[in-house]
């Protein structure tokens, strides 16, 4: 196997960041051989940046000694050494690897498991991109796309002529319930080194993910992406996924319930030859009817900044992050809210499917209505927005209006943009600037991507309803 | 000795004089012949050019005759050619050439002898009004955004001195340019058109988005920028009026036709590249809620109004140029 040379390439450049971007555990293929320093770990990210990500490849972490590994762990990989394989998929014109990742085969005529996101270039792009598997033993062979799961991130290929039955990995039973703390193997290719194993604990679900993923306390790397976690007696119990930037050893699999159905519905699925567009749309389409239905079944939560009431969602859907005054304003009490919830999928390469609220309250009693408006007036003013189109989406369109949900008069703006290829999905902007007080004022923003024109409007209802102004009594 | 029965004067086009010469008869000839009345020395003017006489039945009439020469002569913007003749009104300047021409006849009244200018205090309290309002204007915008009371007066003698500076270089640039073509500094005059129009684009400004935000015109937010420019625009011609006096009227239409078509290039390479003709994505010039007029209303109103953007963004997907990069 070539092993890459210090010598960057562009495409790898590029790709190590559209795979930061990612937030998942893929491994582009990357330059920097052991040793070599190229990203460090990332550092202390601010508490509001929550999406799982994955690393910059070149953590040299990635061959962890194996003297560190237990006797099980070696066993776990002589178990499974043959079942598992390296996913690549590559450019058709020139056969580079375009991106790598895990998989391990679940049927004797073929199937493989691993992520969507590493799977992704076949579904969307296959007259661009092939795909191949590449074993232990360095056996190579074309595969072809059966079936995807955008939300959780699945994917399920066939290894194409193929003889000899491949050697399965069986899924643990769902009636059999891992305990807390249970020992847990996770099993890939990190950043196209060679295949490891890494040993950790398993510690339920996530809180607060909007699809149930196994919360890993373990190691997973770049290039990991796919590969099966198996348990003590080498059942699969997950899928390889993602893990955390900003801290150690907190990664996520996909509980493997999710790849059985998925498996059971590719067996006999006609291998996917065009662009999958489509089916990814009408996934997202599940997506967000799921995630919009979450959001207006309860009523939002009030959230009280002075006297004004916000809404922000409830706790089991996103997770909330605060900040008090910023000292660089004297004279002006500021506070932060960033809510967000868990909710984002991959859909080729780029992420979508989240939701984000924040607020900032301003108090600014001493200002004077004048030097308070122009204040108000440039923070409202330097919100980001969609300027250009690109070619996953246009640029955006807004309307404006003053608009009095009840109590309090706001200035409101809704802006949207339309993804290209994925009709009918847009990523809508709220924006709110309260116009009751000279001197107070709250300015609020909604982001929902990847949402249907009517589901976004249901939003942005439900949202600008729920503010309130209460006068101190 | 021959009674002076007029004063006839040649000035260049910036009105130098270049020859002069008493009319003591009548014809009297203009040329470049040395035996005509009045030698120029213009390349553009025939030897005998004109033949300027005062008909003995019509004496309150100059009437002239052209002569041979290939560029004839101009009266109010008509042109003579040769052979033609016509009556010269008193006090008109008749142009050959490159060369202008002046009549002044003895029998004509003369003007009042007129008062030495004053100094001119008038003007110098318009120059100091202008000044302080501006430099008001200036410190005002910048009192608005300042956080902090101490941090604000320490910065004050820089914010003054930098305006005072840019002021006096802006006008310095003019006043240089209007020496150079027009012989005289004006300084004064351009530091008042600078300030003035300092002071216009600033009320423009606040007018437009104090109007916009109490009656909800987003439109006039979005376009504000386009009063800012002609604002911009009759700034530069007054300076330009002050530095070129006689091309006024050439100047306006240069001006004009400048933003005529500037406008409309700019605002279609805006269309073609973004399709949208402000950059500007909503209106966010905010005031104390007191000033606003227009009512607010119910939310399921204006979501219904935001329906509108299903058939922008379906265009947009439609028109907006990147479809094709995909292909």
């Amino acid at each position: 196997m070539p092993f890459p040379t210090l010598r960057p390439r562009p495409l790898v450049s590029l790709l190590l960041v559209l795979a930061c971007s990612l937030a998942t555990a893929q491994t582009p293929p990357h330059p920097a051989p052991v040793g070599t320093p190229a990203v460090h770990t990332p550092v202390a990210v601010p508490p509001g940046t929550l999406s799982p990500v994955l690393t910059p490849p070149a953590q040299a972490a990635a061959a962890e000694p194996t003297a560190a590994l237990s006797r099980d762990a070696r066993r776990i990989y002589e178990l499974s050494r043959d079942k598992l394989v390296q996913i690549r998929t590559l450019l058709r014109n020139s056969n580079t690897q375009a991106s790598i990742g895990s998989g391990f085969f679940v049927s004797a005529d073929g199937l493989i498991v691993t992520n969507f996101h590493v799977a992704s270039q076949l579904a969307l792009e296959p007259e661009r991109y092939r795909g191949v598997y590449v074993t232990m033993e360095g056996q190579e062979g074309e595969v072809e796309l059966l079936a995807f799961d955008v939300q959780r991130d699945l994917a399920v290929l066939r290894a194409k002529a193929r003889t000899a039955p491949a050697p399965v990995l069986s899924f643990r039973p769902a009636a059999e319930a891992l305990a807390q703390g249970e020992r847990i193997y996770s099993l890939g290719n990190p950043l196209d080194i060679g295949f490891a194993v890494t040993e950790g604990t398993y510690n339920g679900l996530v809180r607060r993910s909007f699809y149930p993923r196994i919360f890993f306390g373990g190691t997973l790397n770049p290039g990991m992406s796919g590969g099966p976690a198996v348990d003590d007696a080498g059942r699969v119990l997950g899928v390889n996924v993602a893990k955390r930037l900003d801290g150690e050893q907190v990664s996520f699999l996909i509980p493997a319930e999710f790849a059985q159905a998925l498996v059971q519905r590719a067996a006999n699925a006609a291998p996917i030859t065009q662009p999958a567009y489509g089916e990814v749309t009408k996934q997202l389409m599940e997506h967000q009817q799921r995630l919009t239905e979450r959001f207006l079944k309860a009523p939002f939560q009030e959230q009280r900044h002075g006297n004004y009431r916000v809404p922000v969602p409830d706790d089991a859907l996103a997770r909330c992050w605060g900040s008090g005054r910023d000292p660089s304003f004297p004279g002006l009490n500021l506070e932060r809210t960033q809510c967000q919830a868990d909710s984002d999928v991959v859909a080729g390469d780029f992420n979508t499917g989240t939701v984000r609220l924040g607020y900032e309250a301003y108090d600014a009693p001493t200002l004077g209505a004048a030097r308070f408006a122009r204040v108000f007036s440039q923070s409202f003013g330097n919100e980001r927005l969609q300027k250009r189109g690109n070619r996953h989406q246009t640029a955006a369109e807004c309307t404006e209006r003053y608009v009095d949900p009840g109590s309090l008069p706001l200035r409101a703006v809704v802006c949207m943009s339309a993804y290209r290829k994925l009709p009918g999905l847009y990523n809508m902007t709220v924006l709110v600037a309260t116009v009751n007080q000279p001197t107070q004022g709250l300015l609020g923003r909604l982001d929902v991507q990847g949402v249907a024109f009517d589901n976004g409007l249901k939003l942005a209802n439900h949202y600008l309803q729920a503010f309130r102004w209460e006068a101190a009594p | 000795m021959m009674p002076t029965l007029g004063l006839i004067e040649a000035f260049d086009r910036h009105g130098a004089l270049l020859a002069r010469a008493p009319v003591t008869h009548w014809p009297v000839t203009v040329g470049r012949g040395l035996d005509c009345d009045l030698v120029l020395d213009d390349p553009f003017v025939a030897p005998v050019h004109l033949r300027i006489d005062r008909p003995v039945d019509a004496p309150r009439r100059v009437s002239v005759e052209v002569r041979e020469t290939r560029n004839g002569a101009t009266l109010h913007r008509k042109r003579y050619g040769s052979g033609a003749r016509f009556d010269w009104p008193d006090g008109t300047p008749l142009e050959i050439g490159r060369t202008r021409i002046a009549l002044r006849l003895a029998d004509t009244a003369i003007a009042d002898e007129q008062a030495l200018p004053q100094f001119p205090w008038r003007t110098l309290a318009a120059t100091v009004v202008l000044v302080a309002l501006m430099v008001a204007a200036a410190l005002g915008s910048s009192w608005l955004e300042a956080h902090d009371a101490s941090k604000y007066l320490k910065s004050l003698p820089g914010v003054l001195l930098s305006l005072l500076m840019g002021l006096g270089i802006w006008s310095g640039l003019w006043a240089v340019a209007n020496k150079v073509f027009d012989g005289h500094l004006q300084f004064w005059r351009h530091v008042r058109i600078a300030c003035t129009a300092y002071l216009v684009a600033e009320g423009v400004q606040l007018a437009t988005s104090l109007a916009a935000f109490a009656f909800s015109w987003e439109a006039l937010s979005h376009f504000a920028y386009l009063l800012m420019v002609l604002v911009l625009a009759g700034g530069l011609y007054a300076h330009l009026a002050v530095v070129l006096p006689r091309r006024r009227v050439g100047l306006a239409w240069t001006v004009a036709a400048v933003v005529a078509l500037g406008v409309p290039a700019w605002l279609g390479a805006q269309w073609l590249d973004r399709m949208r003709l402000s950059n500007e994505f909503y209106m966010s010039s905010l005031f104390p809620p007191s000033l606003r007029a227009a009512p607010a209303v119910p939310v399921p109103q204006f979501l219904q109004e935001t329906e509108s953007l299903r058939g922008k963004l379906d265009r947009r997907l439609r028109d907006d140029g990147h479809t094709k990069d995909d292909e």
